[in-house]
């Protein structure tokens, strides 16, 4: 029996003596937070993880409901998601002002939550890097600084972004843990300028290499940094911080730009090489695309863009198809098409295509296959007419090898280009110093490169040489002068999802021909906008409230300080 | 698509044994047919059982158990277009072959329909394949020490590995489903190892009128697991199916994990009887698992029963009509620790973005350290009785439980701006009541005829006692249709429906006034609750019957309460026009003069794209979850035993049964069968297209030699 005892008592023993951290867990696939940021390729991974969250991803399209950069152009309704609005349901609720806390909850989720989580990202870089000991992690001061100007940046631009969308919201500027308070109140838009978009912009700009983004790696610079400055302090010029002191710096930062100023050497505009695929237009299309349209060009980088959203095809995961939304649902067979869903989701309607003057001047954009299409090309070569109500359709969207070939493409989608800062700076500088020749010259280059089409074909007596247009220009009132860069950047941008952000800011809407028949065609008479409604809105006028989006239900439930913006009922 | 499938299933079981001896050797294979094409599942296992007692004061058990499946999957109610979806949504209008023998999809247009692109089904599940093999070994192997008289000391050790492998292949030339024309292979590899020790010491004691059993042990577990994945695409061909992955030119999707948990038990139990009238048990268990916060990893879990065994009472030996009564009634403390490895540590994950033209590595916090994770604790009470009567012809086994669990493990949601969707966090409080009532019974029992049935129904409440701080609701599930589709909100049950109520139709004098489209939903301005996914009532009812030499069994299955979601509604009655639908857009869709203030009415017919379709998702697709099911019928014949002694056997069975005779639902249910698989712990009756529950007839033999 003695034998028994004994080897039942070893066995105990045994078991209960083993592995004293047995139920200690260390992951594997994750890396333990404590002694992440030990090393300064881990650092560097840290920040490269802001490029892609935030505003840049909300570019990134999908077939069904467009991206969520049309969200205004929608509510505006210069747009309209042609196909698929009936399951994609915010955008009724956009279309018909009937938007609320609730019932838009999971796409303001979106554009409310991505910038609260890259900014959290942002703040915990900016927190350790002073906290890091150089010798132990290896990095170098210039890599800290460095490092620190990006994650600054990008918190900027997820500020600017938010304060846009949503108004007063809450001011994060630090990181939490799950001890603290969490509940912040929101905090006014002004402060929010003032205290951390500003700011955060003036020292990327300060740090950060002066240079081309395409020649940078990529990566953010000061120039990119600026052209945020510049659209950040024309928003303050605006409403609803009305700040006209904004004008003059907007103004000088954005004379960098121009002819003559500090960053003239890293940009160009593109030129018309002819009016077809090789116009200005049809280059933004096809920068870094797989395989230009018949008769086009491919770009690998394009000096008009500062700022750009990039894609790369042949990557999974890193391609952008936003091809799919220059055609109308079921449009091509396999035969023609990669692209197995497409749908018109941001297609102009009549009042928006109105601002292009196609009746005194021929303004290229608006020349068959520049910005629109009305026909498509099949494989053999022949025409693919557009149905009547899809006409015309967002041809800027159209990427024909990523529609033909490979339904994925390496297009980059500029966020700011050049023309941006020509029409930045006239607004500023005429706000600020009058309508000086700088001023006229800066809107008049963005105009008459449209204008060159008519003027150079001897038989059309349209177009406009750009003496024409600074005479005419030149002798404008500042209010005058102000609408004609307001019309310009309408006619300039249509599809890059500047709209909205124009009549946040100004308050006012362009109304034209098709709304009021004494409008003439190719100019827009700038109204207020809540003595206008939509082609979808039933008869309602705007109200000022709908040009903040209402918080997410989700948000107001979690945080009891958070108070709802006018007009979207309260709290749930 | 569809097709009768044949099965079978073979089996063959050998036991023997000597006097300290005893094994069995068990082989199986089986091969079930699925009855959508190319769908199925083969099982080839042996089991091996040893017992023995080489020593007077040892015994050995062990057992071995190997099998493998091969399974040939077809997407479920994924929301692709898939065959089970296409079915049902590819106009009939096409063949599945053109003339010219290419196969059919829908972008070859017909009288100028535009339709959403999908392949049809025929060409889909001819085509692509998706394989699941799995190995499965598993064994055990135990001693048992006897130490002196009612003192043992038993320990086992189990392991128990899963290796699993997927091949999918989607070739090119399926529209829709090919990788934009490129074709892909999607290879997955993961292996699962378990293992676990268990000791303990048991002493049973009886003396006079009492009888003590007390039980002290402990126990290891552990489990890792690993897993690799590949996704490769573009190939030039589809001959080389899954077999050569380098073929391919996109190669950059490779992803590989590992985790693993643990556990370490410590527990005992007492158990009293006294004159086997009353009985007292005691359990008492230290849980430890690896997932939780460092200093709660362990928590103690209590619980006592009493049972009072009135038949044996003096008082009641003149009653003979009762065979046996006990009352009985517990409370105790359970624990779960059911929530995914790693969550109380505060770690970054790393992944790629693009940067320059090539990926760049990226990493960022995936969630808030939480130190204070631990154990969800559930209280349980119960109360109850066991009834006997009539010579045991008819019996009763009734109880009432409730349990409040606290402590419930949830995503808490937190306010964005700390960066954080949520924390995993004990926050929640959840209660359940409900009766467990079983009633069985022998109606009539003679020499050439029996029956019995057996009638059992569980009745569960439950409810939603608290959340996280503000209480603030939960969203689960996918979000459908651009909302939240399943709320966690308290004093509700779980699994209700998020969504919009139909209220009615919008007639031209509604669209005068208020806008929109004639035909389309008016709908309520917000979300709500517009359905629950919890029944209030499940059971079975089993009717056995003998009848000299036959047997007959009729099995029922029943559901009362609740509600099913419907999701692809959205596309077959909502959104028809981008895709084919479902009868009742003819039978039931709104049309001028029908009336306009019916709730959940079918919206008007409204053909092509460009017509205002209007999908939401609300109570449309919400229907009743209630069912009755003719589950199992069958008749047997035992052949005499005289008959079959020349053939050696001792028993000789032939039988023939139907599965899933019949079914008997609520008509606004218009899937194929309203029994659902459950997605989540929190998301229960949600679908899309199902695949379809057969019908199946068997006939068969048991033989005993």
């Amino acid at each position: 029996m003695n034998r028994i005892f004994s080897l039942s008592f070893a066995c105990v023993v045994l078991l209960i003596s083993s592995c004293t951290n047995f139920l200690e867990e260390t992951p594997r696939t994750q890396l333990p937070a404590e002694s992440y940021f030990s090393d300064p390729r881990t650092i560097e991974a840290a920040v490269n993880a802001l490029y892609k969250i935030g505003p840049n991803s909300w570019y990134s399209p999908g077939a069904y409901d467009g991206n969520r950069h049309m969200q205004g152009g929608w509510i505006s309704g210069l747009f309209d998601n042609l196909n698929y609005k009936g399951q994609e349901i915010w955008i009724q609720f956009a279309q018909t002002f009937t938007m609320t806390s609730n019932n838009v909850d999971v796409r303001m989720g979106n554009l409310f939550n991505d910038p609260y989580i890259s900014i959290q990202r942002a703040n915990l870089i900016i927190e350790i890097l002073p906290t890091l000991d150089l010798v132990a992690t290896g990095m170098t001061e210039a890599q800290r600084t460095r490092f620190d100007a990006e994650a600054r940046f990008f918190r900027a631009q997820n500020y600017l972004w938010l304060v846009r969308h949503f108004g007063d919201v809450p001011m994060a500027i630090e990181t939490q843990d799950s001890g603290d308070d969490m509940y912040l109140p929101r905090t006014d838009v002004k402060t929010i300028y003032e205290s951390v978009i500003i700011p955060d912009l003036l020292k990327a700009i300060e740090v950060l290499p002066i240079r081309n983004q395409y020649n940078n790696s990529g990566r953010i610079t000061a120039t990119v940094a600026s052209a945020h400055l510049i659209d950040a302090y024309v928003q303050m010029a605006g409403f609803p911080v009305n700040d006209a002191s904004k004008w003059g710096l907007a103004a000088a930062e954005a004379k960098k730009f121009l002819p003559g100023g500090a960053y003239e050497s890293f940009f160009k505009l593109e030129d018309n090489e002819d009016f077809e695929e090789l116009s200005a237009y049809n280059k933004f299309r096809s920068v870094n695309v797989n395989s230009p349209s018949p008769g086009g060009r491919k770009l690998s980088s394009c000096l008009e863009f500062i700022y750009v959203c990039e894609y790369q095809s042949g990557i999974t995961g890193a391609g952008f198809s936003n091809t799919a939304w220059s055609l109308e649902v079921g449009a091509l067979g396999t035969t023609e098409a990669k692209v197995s869903i497409t749908n018109n989701a941001y297609k102009p309607m009549p009042r928006r295509l109105a601002v292009y003057d196609t009746v005194n001047v021929r303004d290229l954009r608006m020349k068959e296959r520049q910005f629109f299409a009305n026909y498509y090309d099949k494989m053999d070569g022949s025409r693919f007419p557009n149905p009547e109500l899809n006409t015309p359709s967002p041809y800027f969207f159209h990427d024909w090898g990523a529609m033909k070939l490979e339904n994925n493409s390496g297009r980059h989608f500029a966020i700011y280009r050049l023309a941006e800062m020509y029409l930045f700076a006239a607004e500023a500088i005429a706000k600020s110093e009058g309508v000086t020749a700088q001023a006229v010259d800066a809107l008049a280059t963005i105009r008459a490169r449209a204008y060159e089409w008519g003027y150079d074909e001897a038989e059309r007596e349209s177009g406009k040489p750009k003496t024409d247009v600074v005479t005419e220009l030149s002798t404008l009132s500042v209010d005058r002068f102000i609408e004609e860069v307001w019309v310009e950047r309408y006619r300039e941008f249509v599809f890059e999802f500047k709209d909205w952000n124009l009549i946040q800011r100004t308050r006012k809407y362009p109304k034209t021909n098709p709304m009021d028949s004494s409008i003439p065609l190719g100019t827009a008479r700038f109204v207020d906008i809540t003595t206008v409604g939509t082609d979808f809105s039933g008869g309602k006028l705007f109200s000022l409230d709908y040009l903040l989006w209402p918080l997410p239900e989700s948000q107001l439930q979690r945080n009891p300080n958070l108070v709802n913006n006018p007009g979207y009922e309260g709290k749930p | 698509m569809t097709r009768n499938a044949v099965s079978q299933s073979h089996q063959l079981n050998v036991q023997y044994g000597s006097k300290k001896s005893s094994s069995g050797v068990f082989l199986n294979y089986t091969d079930n047919q699925g009855i959508v094409l190319n769908t199925g599942i083969k099982l080839v296992s042996g089991r091996f059982t040893h017992d023995s007692k080489p020593l007077n004061w040892l015994s050995t058990a062990m057992n071995m158990m190997v099998n493998h499946t091969w399974q040939s999957v077809t997407p479920i109610g994924s929301g692709g277009m898939d065959a089970l979806r296409s079915n049902i949504e590819m106009p009939p209008l096409f063949p599945i072959k053109f003339p010219d023998g290419t196969w059919s999809n829908t972008t070859y247009k017909i009288y100028g329909f535009e339709y959403e692109a999908m392949a049809n089904p025929v060409h889909y599940l001819n085509s692509r394949t998706d394989m699941r093999y799995r190995t499965h070994i598993m064994g055990n192997a135990a001693l048992t020490f006897y130490i002196a008289e009612g003192l043992e000391l038993k320990t086992q050790f189990g392991m128990n590995s899963r290796i699993y492998r997927r091949r999918e292949h989607q070739p090119f030339g399926i529209i829709n489903h090919d990788n934009n024309g490129k074709g892909k292979v999607n290879a997955e590899e993961s292996d699962r190892l378990y293992w676990q020790e268990e000791t303990f010491l048991t002493y049973k004691k009886v003396i006079d009128r009492h009888r003590l059993t007390a039980m002290v042990g402990l126990s290891w577990m552990e489990e890792t697991y690993s897993r690799f994945t590949n996704d490769v695409g573009n190939f030039t061909t589809n001959a080389f199916g899954v077999y050569n992955l380098g073929a391919g030119s996109e190669q950059n999707t490779q992803q590989s994990e590992w985790q693993r948990w643990a556990m370490n038990s410590y527990f005992t139990r007492l158990a009293y009887t006294f004159s086997d009238k009353y009985s007292f048990t005691f359990t008492a268990r230290v849980d430890g698992s690896s997932k939780f916060g460092a200093n709660n990893k362990y928590a103690f879990f209590p619980s006592g029963g009493v049972a009072w065994n009135i038949s044996n009472e003096d008082f009641m030996k003149d009653i003979s009509w009762i065979d046996n009564l006990k009352l009985h009634t517990s409370y105790g403390v359970t624990g779960n620790s059911e929530l995914p490895m790693y969550r109380s540590l505060a770690v970054f994950s790393a992944s790629t973005v693009l940067l320059n033209g090539t990926r760049a590595s990226a990493a960022s916090s995936s969630r808030m350290a939480n130190p204070d994770l631990r154990w969800e604790k559930t209280k349980l009470f119960d109360i109850g009785f066991n009834l006997n009567m009539l010579k045991n012809r008819l019996n009763f086994d009734v109880s009432w439980y409730y349990k409040y669990t606290d402590d419930l493990l949830l995503e808490a949601p937190i306010p964005i701006t700390s960066g954080y969707q949520n924390i995993m966090k004990n926050v929640g409080a959840l209660s359940n009541k409900g009766w467990d009532i079983m009633v069985t019974g022998t109606l009539v029992s003679n020499d050439d005829f029996s029956w019995n049935a057996s009638l059992n129904a569980n009745y569960n409440a439950n409810k939603i006692e608290k959340l996280n701080d503000n209480n603030a609701d939960i969203f689960v599930g996918d979000d459908w249709l651009g909302g939240q589709s399943i709320v966690m909100r308290v004093g509700e049950p779980l699994a209700c429906f998020w969504g919009f109520e139909r209220l009615g139709i919008k007639d031209a004098a509604y669209v005068a006034e208020h806008g929109g489209r004639v035909g389309t939903a008016i709908r309520s301005a917000n979300r709500t609750i517009i359905g629950r996914g919890m029944p209030d009532w499940t059971g079975s009812f089993i009717n056995r019957f003998r009848y000299k030499n036959f047997d007959f069994l009729a099995e029922f299955q029943f559901v009362v309460g609740g509600n099913i979601r419907l999701d692809c509604t959205h596309t077959i009655e909502d959104r028809f026009g981008l895709t084919s639908g479902i009868r009742s857009l003819m039978t039931e869709a709104w049309t001028e003069g029908k009336p306009t203030d019916l709730p959940n009415q079918v919206q008007a017919i409204r053909i092509g794209s460009f017509d205002g379709q209007d999908s939401q998702l609300d109570s449309r697709f919400v229907s009743s979850a209630s069912y009755l099911r003719g589950r199992h019928f069958e008749v047997g014949y035992n052949f005499p035993a005289q008959k079959i002694k020349f053939l050696n056997m001792s028993s000789l069975r032939a039988f023939v049964n139907v599965n899933n005779l019949f079914v008997i639902c609520d008509k606004s249910f218009k899937g194929y069968d309203p029994e659902v698989s459950t997605r989540g712990q929190f998301e229960q009756n949600v679908m899309n297209y199902q695949y379809p529950v057969p019908r199946t007839f068997s006939l068969g033999v048991n033989v005993t030699f």
